[in-house]
């Protein structure tokens, strides 16, 4: 009888794990049954969902259906998993009960946008679909002000993205002509801008800031929105005013996670950073957002990406009883478009992962407007490869 | 439009298409195509290497430092800089080159252009020393966040029981 490969989650992770699987297996004479489950009907290529706010992408240009999966012989469940029983090898889903003998939970992190006061009814963000374009028609009706872009936290997806927001906004109200009459102000926990990932990064960033006139508010420790006043309050007493306040939501590890025997009552579940298996669990591997804060590594799509491809692998170790394939580097990098510039920053975290001992290594891979087009490629490559039509 | 004669194009089109995918078929180019296909979503990772990634960042670096420097500036000061040089060298001075007695020393630092040149030299000094100062500053801020950051998340891990390698 072929092994039960369980993957909930049709994200970056999820879906990498599916397409390497398949990748492995395909001509192999011992296959596994893959079956992905998610809520979602469609996989959508976050790293564009800032397009999508500034109209750049449509919704139905950075997304496709996950049941394209189905043609490379993947099974596709579209449903909401209600509970993980690991004791039992069960998964509990609106669809019914799925059993398995691998399971790999990329869920993600949830968005929890009640967690702020006020947030709901005065912030925008283009951290989900829905996110971006309401920011879309915020920017349409938008004719200048103070733009304040922050963030609340440390725990939020893409940690480059607010800056990035900031250098397409400048761009787009210069070409709209309200650039003069509209201020773009970021805070920020971090001192300097991305200054948690050194110093090549951050005077980049700073710089492109500088060039565009955006400001930089550091050592911000958000403290709570007052709609009254139009104002953002640190805890230290500093303000900042907003005629439109762009933030990511607060993020919250994953509840079916969270209230799971994975993750015994805490917040997030307890993996062995060497191999990503559930440290009770053997059979159980876990990646990407849901638990990548847990084991100091950034909450970013990339590195669900290399996480997935090593799970998959350990995976095919076990069902062909030995696979020579893809190790575990943890790197992350992004293209950060500014509009007018973008930069390509890179930085490897093997001094940070596993026991805090140093800084990331981290540098500059390039920079000029031409990267953009290496993002375009990363997406049109993205679902090529993974959701072949 | 003539939608017969785009069709009779179009067939044209197909057949020359047709007969090339033979020629690369029989040498061996569609299998060959075929196995690296295969590889594509593998390059990623393989490229993601920190090795890779490292040399990556610093041609890139070496790049930027050709691209800012102004080429008017750089090649008139070049060029001008290997005309004078050839002027002053010559292989019979490299049979029998020059030394730099103390009484020559004191000889070339009259000399308006050696003076200009060390002038130069000291902003380069000078400019070095200033962004030693600047990285050591910063350096040392990121260290103090880090290790700020780590303390924080060493209390995390703490509470959630993973163990931390010290």
């Amino acid at each position: 009888m072929s092994a039960k490969v369980l993957i909930l989650g049709g994200g970056s992770g999820g879906l990498v794990t599916a397409n390497s699987l398949h990748h492995i297996f395909k001509n192999k004479s011992v296959k596994p049954e893959i079956t992905l489950i998610d809520k979602n009907q469609y996989h959508e290529f976050m790293p564009s969902y800032p397009w999508v706010a500034l109209g750049y992408r449509d919704p139905d240009e950075i997304r496709r259906p996950l049941s394209l999966l189905e043609k490379k012989g993947i099974r596709y469940v579209n449903a909401v998993i209600k509970s993980i029983n690991p004791n039992k090898r069960e998964v509990e889903t609106t669809e019914g009960v799925f059993e398995y003998d691998f399971l790999v939970v990329s869920l993600g992190a949830e968005l929890n946008p009640d967690a702020i006061e006020h947030y709901k009814e005065e912030a925008h963000h283009p951290w989900s679909m829905k996110g971006a374009l309401n920011l879309r028609r915020a920017l349409k009706d938008f004719k200048g002000g103070h733009i304040l872009i922050g963030v609340q936290g440390m725990y939020y997806r893409c940690p480059p993205a607010p800056f990035e927001i900031a250098g397409q906004l400048d761009f787009m109200l210069r070409a709209k002509g309200i650039r003069d009459n509209t201020d773009i102000t970021i805070f920020h926990l971090t001192p300097g801008p991305l200054s948690n990932m050194g110093p090549a990064i951050s005077t980049v960033i700073a710089e492109i800031l500088n060039n565009k006139g955006v400001k930089f508010v550091g050592n911000f420790e958000f403290e709570r929105i007052s709609p009254q006043e139009k104002k953002v309050y640190a805890k230290d007493g500093r303000s900042l005013p907003y005629d439109l306040l762009i933030m990511p939501p607060a993020h919250k590890p994953n509840s079916v996670v969270a209230n799971s025997p994975l993750s015994n009552g805490k917040d997030f579940p307890v993996v062995d950073p060497e191999t990503f298996r559930h440290i009770k669990y053997s059979n159980v591997f876990i990646i990407g957002d849901v638990v990548n804060p847990a084991v100091n590594l950034p909450p970013a799509g990339v590195v669900a990406h290399f996480q997935a491809e090593f799970v998959a692998n350990q995976i095919a170790v076990e069902v062909i009883g030995g696979y020579v394939g893809e190790s575990f580097t943890p790197v992350a990098m992004c293209i950060m478009d500014f509009g007018d510039d973008a930069v390509l920053p890179m930085c490897e975290f093997t001094k940070v992962y596993k026991d805090l001992s140093g800084p990331p290594t981290c540098g500059v891979l390039g920079r000029g407007k031409e990267i953009r087009l290496v993002k375009e490629a990363f997406e049109a490559m993205w679902f090529a490869n993974y959701l072949t039509k | 439009m003539n939608t017969e004669k785009l069709t009779e194009r179009q067939e044209e089109a197909l057949k020359r298409l047709a007969d090339l995918a033979v020629k690369l078929h029989e040498n061996g180019i569609i299998d060959l195509m075929e196995q690296l296909s295969e590889l594509s979503p593998k390059a990623i990772s393989y490229l993601a290497e920190p090795r890779i990634l490292k040399i990556g960042a610093n041609i890139s670096f070496m790049l930027h430092i050709l691209e800012v420097i102004n080429p008017t500036i750089f090649s008139v000061m070049m060029n001008n800089f290997i005309d004078e040089v050839s002027k002053e060298m010559s292989p019979e001075q490299m049979m029998d080159p020059p030394r730099a007695t103390m009484g020559k020393i004191i000889k070339y630092m009259r000399d308006p252009d050696v003076q200009r040149a060390l002038a130069m030299i000291f902003i380069f000094l000078k400019a070095f020393g200033a962004s030693i100062n600047t990285s050591a500053e910063q350096f040392k801020k990121m260290m103090e966040m880090m290790e700020k950051q780590f303390a924080k998340m060493k209390e995390e891990r703490a509470k959630r029981g993973i163990p931390i390698k010290e």
